[in-house]
């Protein structure tokens, strides 16, 4: 039973360390488009990538603050809404950081091929 | 959707001061976002239960707060190492020491008042202040070097500067030599070559159980230790026979401490005191100093030493590693450097 729950924890964490990057790249990516934090959630679910308000909107932030995105204040649906987009510095750096999985991405197929 | 404010209420609490009202804001944004969906399909407004279970879901507001505040450490993960290894040498170094001579010294004041326990609680009390003190002081010290360090510190590093490998074969020959230094003076003095200054007037011999049946053992354990530190200091290399004989010097050790340690806490004494002028008092509680004194140094050195000396060699002695990082009696070093050669 303890060893079961250890592997399963260890699962989580390993799972979490790979999506940790991988969700970025996923929100740059969708942000290509302005949305606000709860339609990217959506968006991104429905793309198959879940991921919980309590993670998404420091990354937001986070991001916002490296320079990344760029955020706005607006009504829609007569509620005060963020809106977050790409910043050219943000496109420049997905554009390098796609490049970058790519690669990752070949090479894996690669070594598991092996297999 | 009361709840909902108690929920925002509790998570302003750990949000970062400057971006208060603007996570709120987005918060609350995404709460009334998920609940007016619900309400759309559903068709009615949510009860009270089922706004609950978004909350729930949205996770425990302290953490959802603590999401928002930059990663914090004292000191971090390049320097703790470091850190730890000054913490563990400043205790081996200072407090080892430090307690010996410290119980000692209480023992010597407190044998003719309350007795060597409260002297020995005292202590420990003094022991535990300082250890706090220490531990503070250093953590401070590494959170500043940590917090202040020059940026590429860590870049400006030399591979051809980089410390040799450790040859666990080898006996270190300033280890060996200080080894020597020790036994052979403790040799001497213990022949009576030498005597340490006295004070005038006050005369501490062995008792006379002492020099009836430990004289020679005791000379042979130091003769003998000295013997093979010398051979050491030429030959730095262990062999079976050599970790063999050091070995059964230190099961010898570890007997004559035994057995001194059992006159002691049966109430003999290791020494005879002369001195005309002290009353008969004061030459019991110099007796009972030097006795407990020794006590102390047999309990937390020698017979731990020897013990963990026992050990080392007999591995030695069978071609085994030795247990790594003990260290040897008396603290030198070719013990816990050394180890036993594959023969």
């Amino acid at each position: 039973m303890s060893n079961s729950n250890n592997s399963q924890d260890l699962f989580e964490n390993l799972r979490g360390e790979l999506r940790r990057g991988c969700l970025i790249v996923a929100v740059l990516a969708q942000l290509r488009m302005e949305r606000y934090g709860y339609t990217l959630r959506k968006a991104l679910a429905d793309d198959g990538l879940e991921i919980d308000e309590g993670t998404l909107y420091p990354l937001l932030r986070r991001l916002e603050s490296q320079g990344l995105l760029v955020s706005t204040w607006r009504e829609e649906d007569k509620r005060n809404k963020r809106f977050y987009r790409l910043a050219p510095n943000g496109q420049e750096i997905l554009k390098r950081l796609l490049d970058e999985w790519q690669g990752i991405n070949k090479s894996l197929e690669k070594i598991i091929a092996k297999d | 959707m009361d709840l909902v404010d108690r929920y925002l209420q509790a998570v302003k609490f750990g949000l970062p001061k400057k971006q208060k009202q603007d996570i709120l804001a987005e918060l609350s944004d995404d709460l009334h976002s998920q609940i007016q969906e619900q309400e759309a399909m559903l068709g009615r407004s949510l009860n009270q239960d089922e706004i609950a279970a978004i909350l729930k879901k949205f996770g425990p507001p302290m953490q959802v707060a603590l999401r928002y505040q930059p990663q914090r450490y004292l000191i971090g993960p390049q320097v703790f190492p470091i850190y730890l290894f000054v913490l563990k040498l400043v205790w081996l170094c200072f407090f080892g020491p430090w307690f010996v001579i410290g119980v000692a010294l209480d023992i010597f004041v407190a044998a003719n008042h309350s007795g060597h326990y409260r002297a020995l609680t005292t202590v420990l009390d003094r022991f535990w202040l300082a250890a706090l003190i220490n531990l503070i002081v250093v953590t401070i010290v590494f959170a500043l070097i940590d917090r202040y360090q020059p940026d590429g510190i860590w870049q400006n590093w030399n591979p051809l500067k980089l410390p040799q490998v450790r040859d666990v074969n080898r006996i270190p020959r300033s280890s060996s030599i200080s080894e020597l230094a020790w036994y052979g003076m403790i040799s001497l003095w213990w022949a009576g070559a030498f005597h340490f200054p006295s004070i005038p007037g006050l005369k501490i011999q062995p008792a006379p159980v002492i020099s009836r049946f430990f004289f020679w053992p005791i000379l042979l354990l130091v003769v003998g230790h000295a013997a093979i530190a010398a051979v050491n200091a030429f030959r730095s290399w262990w062999t079976r026979k050599r970790a063999f004989l050091r070995a059964a010097l230190d099961a010898l050790g570890l007997v004559l401490v035994g057995a001194l340690l059992t006159i002691c806490f049966t109430g003999g004494s290791f020494v005879t005191t002369n001195a005309p002028q002290l009353s008969m008092d004061d030459i019991l509680a110099t007796q009972k100093w030097f006795t407990w004194g020794w006590v102390v140094m047999l309990l937390f050195w020698c017979e731990i030493g020897y013990f963990v000396g026992l050990v080392q060699d007999a591995r030695r002695a069978m071609g085994l590693q030795p247990l790594s990082p003990w260290p040897g009696p008396f603290g030198c070093g070719s013990r816990s450097h050394a180890m036993g050669r594959q023969l």
